[in-house]
């Protein structure tokens, strides 16, 4: 019965910029496996939905985003749903990367690391980048295109979490419990002394 | 059979947490102090249950095993699965802390009222008609908290997360035999060794109940 790989039921989602105008989405359940074949919705800031579609089969998305505003990315299967936030930041470097880069770069170029756009480039034409990705990105839910396994970002949008242990949010929480039913017990044997001290006297 | 934050309108959870925070005032006021370590450690099971997955067609179902907290602890059941859901939600990840009313109230209910009318019932069996009354009510519990989550999907702000819901609590009906199981298993083993952890009346013919030392 006791099967290790738990931690189900809880949806992680991860964005990590890939530069290139290109937000690799991750999604995967609390024991590590992928939320395979799930949809994806992402949203405006207003809660509009931008564009719907599914990851594939390793739990992952290509979005390639337009503009620089703020985008919600919801991944939901059978029931259970998580989402992550891309912030503005993360969006215009990566935009900014597609143009300080521009011209047709073959799929899974590297992106020298120190041709790489500074923070400090502001976005700087929305409306022009925007157009451009229309252009480039005939479809902008590009499902199923494998992300390239030896091309890490340029820009990490954040750290990639491991897989939560689960044996230390286990150990914590029965260690909670244990302690709040000791604390009880203090509380009913110093009652108890107390009463014990009265009647003495 | 968690419900996730953002997935039920406000009104929901507002009234999930106050079913939910009356439930718990009520039963804290009432419960006996020499109760609370067993209820603790029901606390621990029930909190460690929920990693414990059975892999059911394409998703993944998680022990709830609120058939076994409502046998054992009776109405103080609703205690246990506060405590637990809290530090599921919050360790785990499990649901969320707005939806954790509405959980409460999802998995308590049925665990204490079903719980409750089969314990009364368990007391005046001969230990293996209890095993299996415990085993019946092991699986009956928990299903009723997937019936009462179906419910909830009634008004779930998203459609199509409720469509999704709905296709996975038919999916998981089969976890609950497997709780019942556990459920008669624990029962019958407890009946056993040590009846007193039930803290049931002493049933007919059963006269193991534990000594009581005569205090001085």
């Amino acid at each position: 019965m006791l099967c290790p790989s738990a931690l189900a039921h809880s949806v992680h989602v991860d964005a990590f910029a890939e530069g290139e105008r290109t937000i690799l989405i991750e999604a995967y359940y609390g024991d590590g496996k992928p939320v395979a074949d799930a949809a994806v919705r992402v949203l405006a800031e207003d809660g509009t939905q931008v564009l719907a579609a599914r990851t594939d089969a390793q739990g992952r998305y290509l979005l390639q985003p337009s503009g620089t505003e703020p985008l919600t990315v919801e991944v939901v299967q059978a029931g259970h749903k998580g989402h992550t936030v891309i912030d503005g930041e993360t969006l215009a470097k990566v935009v900014a990367a597609a143009d300080a880069n521009e011209g047709p770069t073959p799929e899974g170029a590297q992106v020298p690391p120190s041709g790489g756009p500074g923070p400090a480039e502001s976005p700087s034409s929305d409306d022009a980048s925007a157009e451009r990705a229309g252009a480039a990105a005939s479809a902008p839910a590009a499902i199923g295109k494998a992300p390239g396994p030896g091309g890490p970002g340029t820009v990490a949008a954040r750290t990639r979490t491991q897989t939560p242990s689960r044996i230390v949010p286990l150990i914590a929480g029965v260690a909670l419990i244990l302690a709040a039913a000791a604390l009880w017990q203090v509380r009913v044997l110093s009652r108890r002394v107390e009463q014990l001290r009265k009647e003495r006297l | 059979m968690h419900i996730s934050d953002g997935m039920l309108p406000a009104y929901a959870w507002a009234a999930g947490y106050a079913v939910a925070g009356l439930a718990v005032a009520v039963e804290a006021r009432r419960v006996r102090d020499r109760d609370v370590p067993r209820l603790a450690l029901l606390a621990s099971t029930f909190f460690a249950a929920s990693l414990i997955h059975v892999p059911i067609g394409p998703v993944s179902v998680h022990l709830a095993l609120n058939g076994l907290v409502g046998l054992i602890a009776g109405p103080g059941a609703v205690m246990v699965i506060a405590a637990g859901l809290l530090l599921q939600a919050l360790l785990f990840g499990h649901g969320g802390l707005t939806a954790l009313g509405v959980n409460i109230v999802n998995i308590a209910v049925p665990a204490v009222l079903l719980g409750s009318l089969c314990r009364m019932w368990m007391a005046s069996l001969p230990p293996a008609r209890a095993a299996l009354v415990a085993g019946v009510a092991g699986a009956a519990i928990p299903a009723a908290s997937l019936m009462m989550v179906l419910g909830w999907s009634a008004v779930a702000s998203d459609p199509a997360y409720a469509a999704g819901l709905r296709a996975f609590l038919l999916g998981s009906l089969p976890i609950c035999l497997i709780e019942g199981v556990i459920c008669a298993g624990t029962i019958s083993y407890l009946l056993k060794v040590q009846p007193a952890v039930l803290g049931l009346a002493r049933g007919a013919g059963r006269s193991d109940a534990v000594p009581v030392r005569a205090g001085s």
